[in-house]
């Protein structure tokens, strides 16, 4: 599904990774873990053109990343994508915040956009709220719409970036039910976490980031309970 | 009291010059406005411009028009630019007056769409949105929630500032009134009229914003008004 060729990034002469490349197959469930401030959100952010790679390439379904415009836009229109801080548009309601891009970017209907995000609201466990601004809502619920406006488009591909890291534990349970459930639909699951304990029970694979990228990659449960290299252990011991 | 204003503003029409002046005024507000702020759109788009060539020019037509007073500007239109084209005053107010607006709505307008959070334009282009799809529906609308009060205290300055026209020989609202005052020998009566007037116009002006500012964005409201009756 998605395909990283020797990917690069660098911000002000910084390294933040260098020559990454890796597959995430479709139905795959991916957690990556490290230290803050590793570049696990940049490299998040580069597949699904929010970033520009400085070198290498990424493609989803074939598609090129930053190749010609047609291209960048069919790439980026497999995925969706659940912030940290959940970035709903602040000026638009919950309903027009989960319409909006059904509307615009695939042209549906407003009375099938809105049944729809109205089917997504349900889902999400917020069916009271579609009138609501996101000013007026928990950091759990509009972290739950974050998601819901993500799985609006049916994309092939979720990215989450440490959709949990805003929130008071009580909220964290609740939106991590959320990506519980979507876990278990057929989609390709990538995470920035540090919720090791649902990375445990939800995701097949690891990829722990260090300073230059990816450190050590491997199955969940190898991964968590005999991690090979230094790093690793030393930063999973901590949990 | 009747008599008093019967004798005034009715008996010697005083009320049509002064009616005269007061479109006067509005011609000019109005046109300034509308014009300025179109203006003030491609200076915007310049003076944000990353690159050096376009934003340095609209950096320092910014700066000239606002550190220059607008009754000078008009001075220099009526008196030197001008000076050998027949071309009515109230024309020359309309230009000096919209450049005026231009430069200062360009840098209300700038403010305000930096005033946009990156976040905010990162959802959006996760989410697919086009350049145009997203400055329509994400940048326009929360710009404008910004530059909106700061807009609406530059419309009534406009307003106010008009009021120098008078020195070009456009007999706005207020020349109407000063000349009314020396022809009636009543300036309290006749400054109390003009001061109401402006005082109406304004609060006209916020009574339009107040209503702008109550809009919902998105097309939801709309959508389950009509679908739910």
């Amino acid at each position: 599904m998605i395909t990283i060729r020797n990917v690069s990034k660098a911000f002000g002469g910084k390294t933040v990774f260098e020559n990454i490349s890796a597959r995430f197959a479709k139905n795959e469930r991916i957690a990556i873990i490290g230290q803050s401030g590793v570049g696990k959100s940049v490299f998040l952010r580069c597949l699904n053109g929010l970033e520009r790679p400085d070198s290498g390439e990424v493609r989803i379904a074939g598609d090129r990343l930053f190749g010609s415009r047609r291209e960048h836009m069919r790439a980026i229109s497999h995925t969706g994508m659940v912030f940290q801080q959940f970035n709903l548009f602040s000026h638009l309601n919950v309903i027009d915040n989960i319409a909006l891009a059904l509307i615009k970017t695939r042209h549906t209907s407003k009375a099938e956009a809105f049944a729809f995000s109205e089917i997504l609201l349900g889902k999400v466990g917020l069916p009271d709220k579609r009138f609501a601004y996101p000013s007026e809502l928990s950091g759990g619920q509009q972290q739950r719409i974050g998601i819901a406006r993500a799985l609006a488009l049916n994309p092939d591909v979720l990215l989450f970036d440490e959709p949990t890291s805003a929130l008071d534990p009580s909220m964290k349970e609740e939106v991590l039910s959320v990506i519980a459930d979507i876990a278990l639909q057929n989609k390709l699951l990538i995470i920035v976490t540090h919720e090791l304990q649902f990375a445990h029970d939800y995701t097949d694979r690891i990829l722990f980031f260090d300073e230059n990228g990816v450190y050590e990659e491997g199955p969940t449960k190898q991964m968590l309970q005999s991690p090979k290299r230094e790093k690793t252990i030393k930063f999973l011991s901590a949990y | 009291m009747i008599a008093f204003i019967q004798e005034n503003l009715i008996q010697n029409n005083a009320w049509y010059s002064i009616l005269q002046g007061l479109l006067v005024t509005i011609q000019i507000t109005a046109a300034a406005l509308v014009l300025g702020t179109l203006l003030a759109v491609p200076v915007c788009m310049l003076r944000i411009s990353h690159k050096r060539v376009l934003a340095v020019p609209a950096q320092a037509f910014i700066a000239f028009i606002r550190g220059t007073p607008v009754l000078m500007l008009l001075m220099l239109f009526y008196y030197v630019v001008f000076q050998s084209v027949r071309i009515d005053a109230v024309f020359i107010a309309i230009i000096a007056f919209s450049l005026n607006v231009s430069g200062n709505v360009a840098e209300i307008m700038r403010s305000a769409i930096l005033s946009v959070s990156k976040p905010q334009l990162d959802s959006a282009r996760a989410l697919g949105l086009s350049r145009f799809a997203i400055f329509s529906y994400v940048l326009l609308p929360q710009a404008s929630i910004v530059a909106m009060p700061v807009y609406k205290s530059a419309v009534i300055n406009l307003l106010q500032w008009t009021c120098v026209v008078g020195y070009i020989s456009i007999t706005d609202l207020t020349r109407a009134i000063n000349y009314m005052s020396t022809r009636t020998l009543e300036p309290f009566f006749m400054l109390f009229i003009g001061i109401m007037f402006y005082l109406g116009l304004s609060y006209l002006i916020y009574g339009l914003f107040a209503w702008i500012e109550k809009r919902k964005f998105g097309a939801s409201h709309r959508y389950y008004r009509r679908n739910t009756k």
